[in-house]
């Protein structure tokens, strides 16, 4: 009866039943830190971090009450993706990763401090769409705070960038 | 199926099982009864649900038209409902409902009738075939393939079988029909498979509205690389003949084909019509905006394509929202709380090709007691990024229905 579970009924559409997605394309949402979500949520409703999909549905999560969603998907329990991943790539992506460790920690699991979200158990195919609009100027564009990350996405190909979504997506399961 | 008390041999119907408490019958387990039936066993355990739908297998009309251009398998769009009885104890009858009578809270099925408590009525759509000349009488012979199943497989093979050179023809019935874009991406996937695997054949697209009514400007973008595809706006089909495989517009105007496929107008579901849940047109069901109620029967509730009134399109996403929040409010109201207020969500992805989708996307809210648009919007084109959103829509909500 948690007062989030009825206004996060349009998530499970495409999160999942309780935010832990089954699918490659769209993260997980179940076990997210409230901080996090909040400000994925403020960045898509202002437009900040385009997505047609995102956008009204941050609107209207606004109107609902973001704090109650938020605290809904926080309370539920992270389950890491199912989709498979190529051993060898986790392995490379592991070799690569000491950048990203930097900011997301050693575990992978993200820092609030650092503003930085956990990566851990999330579908490799999200994971890699959304380096790949770092790399592209497409994930919010202009914010000076990800300039440097971008840069850094710029200096990788495509098949690191893979391989780091196998490796971060490896980790937690 | 042998649930509870078996019929008795009497000839007076009788109550077919006996309630075992406080019971909500679903009729109709399609994408909105399914999501229903579900979540009111989740929220709620003590309340026994009753699932009344013929078919034994849930086949999702949410990419089948990707089985005309051969990109899906008719197999990797069916499931099953046993994840319903066996995760969430809900109990199915595989049967249609005959008829519905609010008055002494009962469903009628051909062997007797079910009481309730509070009714969810979700039947669907079906056609008006007597609006267009020629139809009833052609039976298999004009296919619509707007209930995913044997219709979609047998018109996958009418379009296979289409010799290289020959014209298919099809019809898009006046809004409000299930699904806006879908015929749009029909068109799509029709053209997609011609160009690629018959070349000088030609589709041709009639459409009754003046313009293409969905993600139009998207559309005719996707279109540019379909030259086999000739649409015509403002040409709406009255009258098929399968003899001269021909079919006849308003104006007049006579087009032959090799395969047809025609898409009828059309009205709720039977069952509701019957129960005369529907308004003065004799089509569309009028609901409560907050608890989905009929204004025309207390305790029934209908969602889905059969409503009409709310301002959001007859979509599977919106059905599915829809059965989630009138289960939350039947639920609420059994035991004695107000609903809550919370409006439904939409996104419907369109494939233009076997690789690329596109979407529209509209929230809402609730605003003294009816919902209201918040935005709605497009994705600026079509991309591979889409379809990947597009199958993790299918994959989510396919198991949010019936997982
Ligand atoms: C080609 C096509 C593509 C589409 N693509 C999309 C898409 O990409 N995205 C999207 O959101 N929507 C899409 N739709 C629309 C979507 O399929 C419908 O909006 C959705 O199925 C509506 O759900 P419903 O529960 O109202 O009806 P249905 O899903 O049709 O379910 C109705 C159920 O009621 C049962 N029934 C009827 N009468 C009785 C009775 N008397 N007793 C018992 N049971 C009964 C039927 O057997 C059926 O199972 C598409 C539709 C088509 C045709
Ligand atoms: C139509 C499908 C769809 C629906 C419904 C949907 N989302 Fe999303 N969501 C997506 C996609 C696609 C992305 C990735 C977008 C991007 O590239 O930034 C996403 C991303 C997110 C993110 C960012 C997560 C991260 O790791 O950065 C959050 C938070 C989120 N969604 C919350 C929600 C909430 C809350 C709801 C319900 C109110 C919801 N979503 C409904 C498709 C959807
Ligand atoms: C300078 C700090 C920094 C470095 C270095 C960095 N990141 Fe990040 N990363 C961030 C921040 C901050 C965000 C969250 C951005 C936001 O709030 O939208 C983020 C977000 C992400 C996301 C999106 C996650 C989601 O849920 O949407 C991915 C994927 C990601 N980083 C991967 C990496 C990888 C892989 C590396 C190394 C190649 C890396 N990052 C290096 C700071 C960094």
């Amino acid at each position: 009866d948690a007062p989030g579970f009825t206004k996060a009924f349009s998530c499970s559409a495409c999160h999942g039943r309780a935010g832990a997605t089954r699918a490659d394309a769209v993260p997980s949402l179940a076990g997210m830190p409230a901080w996090y979500l909040k400000k994925a949520i403020d960045d898509y409703a202002a437009g900040r971090r385009p997505s047609p999909e995102m956008e009204p549905f941050s609107k209207m999560v606004k109107t609902l009450g973001v704090d109650e969603v938020a605290g809904y998907f926080a309370a539920q329990p992270r389950e890491a993706s199912q989709i498979k991943v190529d051993r060898t790539a986790v392995v490379n992506g592991r070799a690569a990763s000491a950048t990203c460790a930097a900011c997301h920690g050693e575990d992978g699991r993200g820092d609030a401090a650092k503003g930085t979200p956990d990566l851990t158990g999330q579908p490799p195919g999200y994971l890699l769409n959304q380096m790949k609009l770092f790399k592209a100027e497409k994930r919010s564009p202009g914010d000076a705070t990800l300039t440097s990350i971008k840069v850094f996405m710029k200096s990788l190909d495509d098949a690191t960038l893979a391989d780091l979504a196998a490796y971060y997506s490896s980790l937690g399961r | 199926a042998s649930m509870g008390g078996a019929p008795t041999a009497t000839t007076t119907p009788s109550e077919l099982m006996p309630t075992t408490g406080r019971r909500v019958i679903v009729v109709g387990g399609g994408w909105a009864g399914a999501t229903a039936a579900k979540y009111v066993r989740m929220e709620d355990p003590s309340l026994e649900v009753v699932l009344i739908e013929p078919n034994r297998k849930f086949i999702s009309c949410p990419f089948s038209n990707l089985v005309l251009s051969g990109v899906r398998s008719i197999g990797s769009l069916t499931f099953g409902y046993n994840g319903l009885r066996e995760q969430h104890g809900v109990k199915i009858l595989h049967e249609s409902a005959t008829a519905i009578e609010p008055d002494t809270r009962r469903v009628r099925l051909d062997r007797g009738f079910l009481s309730y408590e509070r009714l969810i009525v979700a039947p669907g759509i079906d056609f008006q075939t007597e609006q267009i000349e020629g139809l009833a009488a052609a039976g298999d012979r004009v296919l619509h393939a707007w209930k995913a199943g044997p219709q979609t497989v047998a018109l996958a093979r009418q379009l296979k079988e289409m010799p290289d050179g020959g014209v298919f023809v099809m019809s898009v019935p006046p809004a409000a029909y299930r699904c806006p874009p879908g015929p749009y991406e029909r068109a799509c996937q029709v053209a997609w498979y011609l160009k690629t695997r018959k070349p000088r054949a030609k589709l041709i697209v009639l459409d009754a509205n003046q313009n293409v009514i969905s993600k139009t400007a998207l559309f005719r973008a996707a279109w540019q690389a379909y030259p086999n595809l000739e649409y015509r706006a403002s040409s709406k089909v009255v009258k098929v003949d399968p003899e001269a495989r021909e079919v006849t517009t308003e104006f007049g105007d006579k087009v032959r084909y090799d395969v047809v496929n025609v898409i009828p107008p059309q009205r709720a579901g039977a069952i509701a019509v019957q129960a005369d849940l529907v308004g003065v047109d004799k089509r569309w069901c009028e609901v409560d905006h907050v608890t989905y109620e009929s204004v025309k029967a207390k305790n029934v509730h209908v969602i889905g394509d059969s409503t009409i009134g709310i301002p959001v399109p007859k979509s599977g996403t919106i059905a599915n929202a829809m059965g989630k929040i009138a289960a939350t409010a039947v639920v609420n109201l059994i035991n004695g709380r107000p609903a809550p207020q919370m409006p439904p969500a939409n996104v419907c992805y369109s494939w233009v090709s076997d690789s690329e989708a596109m979407a529209v996307v509209n929230a809402y809210r609730i605003d003294n007691g009816k919902v209201v648009q918040i935005e709605q919007k497009l994705t600026p084109g079509q991309s591979t990024l889409y379809a990947q959103h597009a199958t993790a829509w299918a994959t989510s909500i396919w198991a949010d229905i019936l997982a």
